[in-house]
């Protein structure tokens, strides 16, 4: 007999809403040639919805507390709700500078719209999933949409290796992945959170267990690949410089959001018990990523592996706040926020300069923007100082979080190798900067449209009004999650 | 006495340590594809050793799910592959390899 | 040892051990894209035999069908279309071996050890009484209803990238056609 699980409609709305929003622009656009027109008021649409289901969600939680679902699998609470909502800002985003890729691919457009919303339902999922085979489902799901989405429509050739690697080495992290849960599986005999909590918490000393420990190991392997956290960021310089300009952003802020969310729930949930055995290794790693993403942006000349390089150190400033437990979720995901957001917003400019689908976008080409485009050239010296964690940022306001929490969890070193990287970032951080305002250079003058225009702007707001103003941000977070 | 869960899980993980071994080192993005397959296969056995073991019926659910992300990422594969051979004309990644530091 | 001998289960394991063995080192060694391809077809059959083994018929089933079905007919189609070499070629593999091969043999002896450490002595109990396709069906449309569901986004996501990458453009004047027609 078949024992049909509790269903919950209001614990999957967001996902449901984007389900039917890509469903409904993969019909249109093979079915109406003036697809192109309709497109974007779908999409508006899609993201109205999901928003409207982030706050029914709400509501809910604020109503009932969280609650669990399908046999075990889902949770409704706020967290999952925050990094949603972290999620559909980043899309939206990325949907208004980055509109015109998708018009640029002309009949596939369609397609990586709907590939879009697709993949964002699997990074939401991520979030909520409370079970390590849904978990690695919704990051399949992810993940098929964004190697597609990488590969759609290229012509350059450095594009196409972008593609493939990241294909195949998305491939291999998946499978390290899938092999750390069997692990778990084999050592633990329990595939969901709560067993594998029951589990720890129960017998004391099991995690020496040698199959445990490869198993765990093997599970954060797959995650710290998709985060690209050194040692396994070798994907994302030349994936960051070769896939479409105009879609490279999203590519990355979501892998973040998903994997940071699951390591997040990881170290509330199933290893809370044994977090002083995990911890160490990964401050390592954090420590590791700070310092080598830091280096290897200083001696880069193509913007686009600058903010790889940047965004390996980002990685590992996330990693500092999952390192310190379950503590720090409120300072990980202001600084999740802001940094997506902030990557997203840069990216747009980049493809606004180079043209949606480029590849690649030397220092020598911003030299001289400040004279030419002063809009843009101030918006990028803004989300470069962002992400520098420059006071009045909001990129200061996430780094000082994380630092005060990993300082109280005993993790002073992490914090002072943290403050010499971020020191040292401001370095590569303003070599564009200079470039564009105190170097000539005859480049391309970017055209900004109003999509662009409001995606940017609304980026420096949050940016800007977030650095001054982060109190009430900061009290709605703590209070819907502590 | 019979062959216990440990022999395959042995099995299981000398497969997937040749499937790295042939990521690693060959750059033919099919080969490397097919060592990815030899992965997944690995998890596979190591899946069903454990549940048979066990005595549990997730393993077997976790292995149908893998078999279809497994099969989906096939045909991703094979499109980009296809896709990158078509404008290349090669289906080496090193002979893509232009970028750098 | 000798009642291990007697016993003719282990020896089919130990065959089909070591035709996974031998077949997957050929899949990562071979310079012929198509014997790998058919080695990777002989790891995989013996695999779904071993599942026999264990017990577990369906996914067995669903293995043999699903990649010696369909997925090693993409790959020989891959090779085909990509016109990759059929003979002996010498540029398939890179100069990384050494790093490959210290890499492959440390994380091989830490798995096979702590695989053994954890699992050495546990005795499957289970032959003679399968889970049923029977019981598969119920979990999967009972408590596996969500991920169940999950598993058609994968495979719509894979769809749509399928064609979407596939797909020839048409040329401009194709396009217009189509928009006059």
């Amino acid at each position: 007999m078949v024992e049909t699980p509790e269903i919950s409609l209001v614990a999957i709305l967001p996902e449901l809403a984007l389900t039917v929003g890509a469903v409904v622009v993969l019909m249109v656009a093979v079915s109406s040639r003036r697809a192109a027109t309709y497109l974007p008021w779908i999409a508006g649409l899609t993201v109205a919805a999901t928003g409207a289901g982030l706050i029914a969600q709400y509501n809910d939680v604020a109503a009932n507390g969280f609650s669990v679902s399908y046999a075990g699998m889902i949770v409704l609470d706020n967290q999952g709700i925050v990094i949603r909502t972290v999620m559909l800002a980043a899309i939206a985003v990325a949907l208004l500078v980055g509109w015109r890729y998708v018009t640029g691919l002309g009949t596939r457009g369609g397609e990586a719209l709907s590939l879009v919303f697709l993949s964002a339902v699997g990074f939401m999922l991520m979030a909520s999933s409370i079970h390590f085979m849904l978990l690695f489902l919704g990051l399949e799901v992810g993940s098929i949409s964004l190697y597609v989405l990488a590969a759609l429509g290229q012509r350059a050739k450095r594009a196409d290796e972008a593609a493939m690697k990241y294909f195949l080495l998305g491939s291999v992290a998946s499978a390290i992945f899938l092999y750390g849960v069997a692990l778990l599986y084999a050592g633990t005999g329990s595939l969901t959170y709560l067993g594998v909590f029951e589990f720890f918490s129960g017998d004391t000393l099991v995690f020496s267990d040698g199959l445990l420990s490869a198993g765990v190991a093997l599970l954060f392997v797959g995650l710290l690949f998709k985060i690209a956290a050194a040692p396994f960021h070798s994907w994302a310089p030349d994936v960051y410089q070769g896939a479409p300009a105009g879609i490279v952003g999203y590519m990355g802020a979501a892998a973040k959001i998903g994997a940071i969310a699951a390591l997040l729930r990881f170290v509330q949930v199933p290893f809370q018990s044994v977090i002083e055995s995990i911890q160490v290794p990964l401050a390592a790693v954090a420590a590791f990523s700070v310092v080598l993403g830091t280096l290897y942006a200083i001696v880069q000349q193509d913007l686009r592996r600058v903010l790889a390089y940047s965004g390996v150190s980002h990685a590992g400033f996330l990693l500092m706040g999952i390192a310190t437990g379950g503590v720090a979720e409120v300072q990980v995901l202001f600084y999740l926020a802001t940094y997506v957001l902030v990557l997203v917003g840069a990216f747009g400019i980049v493809s606004l300069l180079e043209g949606s689908g480029s590849a690649g976008s030397p220092i020598e080409n911003w030299k001289g923007l400040g004279r030419r485009s002063p809009f843009l050239a101030w918006s990028l010296t803004v989300f470069m100082l962002g992400m520098a964690g420059m006071p009045a940022t909001a990129g200061f306001i996430g780094k000082f979080g994380i630092f005060t929490r990993a300082w109280s969890g005993d993790l002073e070193w992490l914090v002072i190798v943290g403050l010499l990287a971020s020191v040292a970032a401001f370095f590569f951080y303003l070599r564009v900067v200079v470039a564009m305002f105190f170097e000539d250079g005859d480049g391309k003058t970017p055209k900004l449209g109003w999509p662009a225009g409001i995606g940017i702007g609304l980026t420096l707001v949050i940016t800007v009004g977030l650095g001054l103003y982060p109190t009430p941000l900061l009290d709605v977070l703590t209070a819907a999650l502590g | 006495m019979t062959v216990g869960p440990a022999w395959y899980m042995l099995l299981a993980a000398g497969l997937f340590v040749i499937g790295i071994a042939g990521v690693l080192t060959r750059r033919n993005a099919l080969i490397m594809f097919m060592s990815i397959e030899l992965m997944l296969n690995a998890v596979n056995l190591t899946f069903i050793a454990a549940g048979t073991a066990l005595g549990d019926l997730s393993g077997q659910v976790a292995v149908f799910f893998v078999l279809v992300v497994a099969a989906a990422e096939v045909v991703v594969g094979l499109a980009i592959v296809v896709a990158v051979y078509r404008r290349r004309g090669t289906a080496n990644v090193d002979e893509l390899s232009e970028m750098s530091g | 040892m000798a009642d291990w001998i007697s016993l003719p289960v282990n020896w089919v394991f130990l065959v089909l051990a070591l035709v996974i063995a031998f077949a997957g080192v050929k899949v990562v060694t071979s310079r012929n894209l198509i014997h790998a391809a058919l080695s990777l077809v002989g790891v995989l059959a013996s695999t779904a035999a071993l599942f026999l083994l264990l017990s577990a018929e369906f996914v067995a089933w669903v293995l043999v069908l699903v990649y010696v079905g369909a997925v090693l007919v993409l790959f020989l189609f891959g090779i085909m279309i990509t016109r990759a070499p059929m003979g002996r070629e010498v540029s398939l593999d890179n100069e990384r071996r050494g790093l490959a091969a210290i890499t492959a043999l440390a994380t091989f002896a830490l798995l096979a050890g702590t695989s053994w450490v954890a699992f050495g002595d546990v005795e499957i109990e289970g032959v003679g009484d399968p889970i049923t396709t029977g019981d598969l069906a119920d979990s999967l449309l009972g408590r596996y209803l969500i991920p169940f569901e999950i598993v058609s986004f994968v495979l719509l996501a894979a769809l749509i990238g399928g064609i979407a990458l596939a797909r020839k453009d048409r040329s401009p004047a194709e396009e217009a056609e189509r928009t006059d027609a």
